[in-house]
Formats: structure tokens, sequence, C-alpha cells
């Protein structure tokens, strides 16, 4: 059906099939998981042969994007539908440069909420969401446990949250 | 209104923080999670996509610098759309004061290659441009780190050096390296910037956006989207292997034709449908591949001219 492995990457990924087909049932796939993981190698088998530093996580994070695509799709194609049917069929015009201005003023106000959640949560979602650094790093520059850094990014992000609903509702 | 029975539990976004971060490794207590009760999914991608949402109020350029009154503007202005979901580190505040010089200056010449033909250009600085089919790059000896792509599909392999960014263009648009491996793609009516590694600086002088691994642009006449996507699966033209997340049909069929060698079009009726998946083109001809990925892209191939016009399934519409 399909030529022999030809990389270490994808001798992996079959030899790990059930494991990652369980995760892709269980992620929101079901009945569509064996497709979707054949799509999966598809990708991978594709790929130039790349030392890959931890196979498993990288098989992993490829099966979760994957999921997250169609999960984008699913909504995407919902809210076209639904506009298709309100409108002529003809793609929205984008906005206009009044839309940066909003956005901007939106950013001072997250960063308002973000100042009020108290400096250690504030910190931990900088360096987490601008600057990119991983969790683990975080919590070591800080002194404070991963589970820490965990619960500052679960404030932050329900506070964000909260301020976003108030933007969708304006 | 949400009602409290539609917000992700505190589980759920805690394993959506978890799972975000690059070293997350447990995969298999993610999936036991998952497996314990099928709400936990929806509960866990919308979870998702409220802190993609949150992560989404900081995408916003910075007010840009005041411009030097000697530098020419661009003709067009750029209006910037967030697309929803994207997350990106943008808003560089430093204009890198460039001189950029038209391509028409000092010795230019293009390199152009025919239908379904790749080429590789190895430039004397070690840079390293993937060429797809029917693509024609401009280059001028007197600016060696100046690229001009007037049509197709090219992935750069840029020798990053910050005293001298290499850069290309692209019609009055500008791409400036900062350390990367790119795709760009220029259609008659959108062009599409894909960063595999390092970064890239979108119009310097204007716009400012800097794009980093897995930011995505597409640039139309009104404006631009930015967005995200696998680095792994960029530029994976080279190996036949194309995906796409809601794209529209008729740039599925441009690209199709670029890798194909032969033109394939959409339907109008259908040109604006869009598809999400993976084709994987393989070697064998160009008939037989379209004949085989035709019922992914739900279409039916009619023979038109030397190539296809892909058209829809439903006898109702043409």
């Amino acid at each position: 059906m399909t030529a022999a492995p030809t990389t270490g990457l994808e001798r992996i990924l079959l030899d790990n099939r059930a494991r990652l087909v369980r995760f892709l049932a269980a992620r929101g796939a079901g009945d569509d998981a064996e497709d979707v993981f054949h799509e999966l190698w598809q990708k991978i088998a594709a790929q130039p042969g790349k030392p890959v530093a931890q196979p498993m996580s990288y098989l992993f994070r490829a099966a979760e994007n994957l999921m997250r695509d169609r999960h984008r799709a699913d909504q995407a194609r919902g809210r076209r539908e639904q506009d298709w049917q309100e409108s002529d069929g003809a793609p929205a015009p984008p906005p206009g440069g009044d839309r940066v201005l909003l956005a901007r003023e939106r950013l001072r106000e997250a960063e308002a909420v973000l100042a009020g959640l108290g400096e250690r949560a504030d910190t931990v979602f900088r360096r987490y969401r601008i600057d990119g650094i991983g969790q683990a790093e975080i919590a070591r520059d800080l002194g404070v446990s991963l589970s820490t850094v965990e619960k500052d990014l679960q404030k932050a992000y329900r506070a964000l949250a909260e301020l976003r609903e108030r933007f969708d509702a304006e | 209104m949400t009602r409290s029975s539609d917000q992700p539990s505190d589980t759920a976004r805690l394993w959506a923080i978890r799972v975000a971060d690059a070293d997350f490794g447990d995969w298999d207590g993610f999936t036991d999670w998952l497996a314990a009760d099928p709400a936990h999914a929806a509960a866990y991608d919308r979870a998702v996509d409220a802190h993609e949402a949150a992560d989404a109020l900081f995408d916003v350029p910075d007010a840009p610098a005041t411009v030097p009154a000697d530098t020419p503007r661009p003709s067009r202005r750029h209006f910037v759309w967030l697309g929803a979901g994207g997350a990106i580190a943008a808003a560089l505040a430093v204009t890198l004061g460039l001189n950029v010089m038209a391509p028409d200056a000092g010795a230019p010449y293009a390199i152009e290659t025919g239908p379904g033909a790749h080429r590789t250009v190895a430039l004397a600085d070690g840079s390293r441009i993937e060429l797809n089919g029917d693509t024609r790059i401009v280059f001028d000896k007197a600016a060696p780190r100046l690229a001009s792509l007037e049509r197709g599909e090219a992935m750069f392999h840029v020798r990053h050096d910050e005293s001298d960014p290499f850069v290309v263009k692209i019609g009055d648009d500008t791409l400036v390296d900062a350390g990367t491996a790119f795709d760009v793609v220029r259609d008659p009516r959108r062009t599409r910037v894909q960063v595999a590694e390092g970064k890239v600086i979108y119009n310097p002088d204007v716009d400012k956006l800097a794009l980093d691994a897995g930011a995505t642009l597409v640039i139309e006449r009104d404006g631009v989207t930015l967005g995200r996507m696998t680095p792994g699966d960029i530029g994976g033209w080279r190996a036949g292997t194309l995906v796409y997340a809601g794209m529209p049909l008729e740039t599925v069929a441009a690209d199709l034709s670029r890798n194909l060698g032969r033109p394939i079009e959409a339907a109008p009726a259908i040109a604006a449908q869009r598809f999400t998946g993976t084709l994987a083109l393989g070697d064998g001809d160009a008939g037989a591949t379209l004949t085989r990925i035709a019922p992914l892209l739900g279409v039916v191939p009619q023979p038109k001219g030397d190539g296809w016009t892909l058209t829809s399934p439903n006898r109702a519409q043409p």
C-alpha cells in the first residue's frame, strides 16, 4: 500500500500506532481516528529525515496540531455557513484601519487586567506569552514550583477570558 | 450570555495550559483524562479556543515610529485583520532603517522555472532558494542580499547577517530576514508567507510585523491576515505534500497547477469553498494524481485545454 518506512521517525510512528490512535480517538476524532492517523503518517513520511530529540513527544505534538487544525476548520466552516446563509455569498470585506486602533485600546485594557493580578502572575504571563519562555524555565527563574506557574497562568487566562467576553458583548 | 455548563472546567483549562507548553511530555496522562469522559475533549478544545482568543489580545503592532521624510512609503495602505486564533509575537518597535534598492538597479538577472519543474539556487553568501514550478525570481549582482519574487513560490533558507539582512520583495511588500527559513507564494490576488524557522519582518517601515516560526501571513489587496501553522508542514511542496486549513479551492487549484505543471482552476461556483487536509501528490503523472486526490477535495476534475477545471460533484451546479 505505502512504501516501506524510510525514516526512523516513521518507524516509531508505526510501532506506536495503537497508542497514537487511542490518543486521536479520545481527543475527538472518534471513529475517524484511523483516518486521522493515516493523515499524520502521510505528513511524517513526507518530511526529510532529520534527527528528533524526543520522537514520541514530537509525534504526539504533531497529532495534537492536526486535531487543532480540524477543530479550527470545523469552527470556521460553521461560521461561514451561517454567514453564507445570511449574505449573498460574497466574502465579507476586511475591516478598516480603526480595527487596529480598537485592538490597541483593548491591549491596554488587557495589560491593566494583568497588572491587577499581582506582580508575580503578571510576570509569569508576560514571560510565557510575550517572551515565549517555557513554563519549567519560568519556574526555575522565579524560584517557584511548576504548579505555581500553572496556577498563575490559569488566573491570568481566566481574567483575560472574562475581559474578552466583555469585548465580544460590546 | 454563556451558561456555566458551556464554560470549560478548571481541569480542562489546566490541561490547555500544560499541553500548550513546548516541553509538555505527559501525553499518556492527557489521553487518560480525555478518555475518561467524552465531554472532556470538547471542553479542552473550548479552553484552548478561549486561551487563543486571550492570546490574540496581544497580537497588536505598536504604533509605527514616525517615518523619516525621505523614506518613500508604499502607495497602498495595509489594514491588519487579526485572524481568529492567530497567536504570534508581533509588534516590533525598531525601524530597521533599510535602504531597499529597486530591483532593476545595477545588473539584474532572472531565474525562472518551467511548469512543474523545481530548481535550487545557491547564492554566493551561502543562502539557498528552492523554486517551485512556474516561478520567476529576479536577483541583482550589485545587490547580493536582495531578491524579488515576481511570480510563483520559493522556499528561502537565508544566511543570517544582522548588519546586512536579506530582503525579499514581493511587489510593494518587503520581507526582511532575521535568521530564517520561510516560504513565499505569489499569486495574482494573494501572497502567502509562512515562516518555518527564525524570524521574518514584514514591511519594516509600515506594518513592522515580526513573524516567528509557525507564523503565516496572507496578503490580499485590502489587508493581511495573520495565522498559525505547524512549522514542519511549511515548504511541504518540496516533498509533494500540501497542507491546508480552511484554504479556498481557487488557491488550492493554483498550487496544484504550480506543482503538477498543468493549468488547473476551480469552477467559479466552488472557488470560495474551503478545504482542510493534506494532499500527498506523489510522483505519478498529473492526471493520475488529480484523479486520486479529487475525492479528498470534494471535486470532479473536468478536462479543459491542457489542464482541468475542478467542478462540483453536485449535478445541479456547473
